[in-house]
């Protein structure tokens, strides 16, 4: 078992007990620290020198893991897989690439088209209500100089 | 299922958004496309500005033009006044009448004389407004007008045709 490293092993608390020659606390994070040199030398030692080829092997022929995959582990990873996977091509379109279809690439192209389709209508739609206003101040004119025109408008 | 709501959304929005721009982008070209035009119609002397552009007249020109018009405007009421009067009374008479009597005679000459006087009058109006044109818009102003006045029967392209040709 190996020993966790305290209060005693903290570097700031040692340099803090040795500035107000606190000796017991000290004493207590030298004995911690001999205690984990001595903890890092066995294991150490143990996994090298003190074991041998056919009792590691005797070890792991008995190491068992256990696996937990966790229940939603399969669904996790078809998701995983289905997010990075390209989308799939619409039929419609046979084998030509869709991809500028994505949402945001669409929505740009969408409104631009809106846009521009907007603007091509309101020209038409000015133009001929200005190519009205032109011939109804023409026929005012007319009006203004012809009293028969005058009387029919009565 | 989640995926496919949301972008059904999406798509809407899109729709939405594009056909908002659009409504935006139509009324405001309409809009300012139109202004100005829309401004000379609800002008009092909106005939004189499509004058003015219609026969590309300069400032002077101009002034002069909307002098002769002043000056004939009261004529023209007048010219009205008259035609008004004549039509009344000749409308009065072969209401009242079973036959043609030298009181109707006399009517239908009134109103025969009152429209002579006012083809004399406007035929002036224009020979002295063409006058102040330029001779080629002044020819064009001409041809309107008689398009338009002196052979109201006819199409308005028929004297412009006729002259082409």
């Amino acid at each position: 078992m190996a020993l966790r490293r305290g209060r005693g092993s903290n570097p700031r608390r040692w340099q803090k007990a040795k500035a107000t020659s606190d000796w017991p606390r000290l004493s207590i994070y030298c004995i911690r620290r001999l205690f984990e040199k001595v903890e890092g030398f066995l294991r150490a030692r143990c996994f090298t020198e003190r074991m041998d080829d056919d009792q590691l092997r005797q070890k792991l022929a008995s190491w068992e893991v256990r696996p937990e995959i966790p229940p939603d582990f399969q669904r996790n990873v078809w998701q995983k897989i289905a997010v990075r996977e390209p989308k799939p091509k619409l039929p419609l379109f046979g084998n030509w690439n869709i991809s500028w279809l994505r949402t945001p690439a669409l929505a740009t192209y969408a409104i631009i088209l809106g846009g521009l389709a907007g603007t091509g209508f309101g020209l038409v739609e000015s133009s001929k209500a200005n190519s009205r206003n032109w011939k109804s101040l023409e026929a005012k004119y007319v009006q203004s100089i012809d009293p028969y025109e005058h009387v029919r408008t009565y | 299922m989640y995926e496919r709501t949301s972008i059904r959304y999406w798509l809407l929005f899109i729709a939405i958004g594009a056909f908002a721009v659009a409504l935006i982008a139509f009324c405001g070209t309409n809009f300012f496309g139109t202004r100005d035009l829309r401004e000379i119609a609800k002008a009092p002397n909106g005939e004189l500005e499509w004058l003015r552009r219609e026969f590309h007249l300069s400032d002077t020109q101009f002034a002069k033009i909307a002098t002769l018009q002043s000056a004939y405007t009261p004529v023209c009421d007048e010219m009205c006044r008259r035609i008004m009067e004549t039509n009344s009374k000749l409308d009065r008479l072969v209401s009242e009448k079973r036959e043609v009597t030298p009181e109707l005679e006399a009517a239908i000459r009134e109103a025969g004389s009152v429209q002579e006087d006012c083809h004399k009058q406007m035929l002036a109006h224009i020979y002295r407004v063409s006058a102040q044109m330029n001779p080629t818009d002044g020819q064009n102003y001409l041809r309107l007008m008689k398009s338009r006045v002196i052979q109201p029967a006819l199409s308005s392209d028929t004297a412009i045709r006729a002259a082409t040709e």
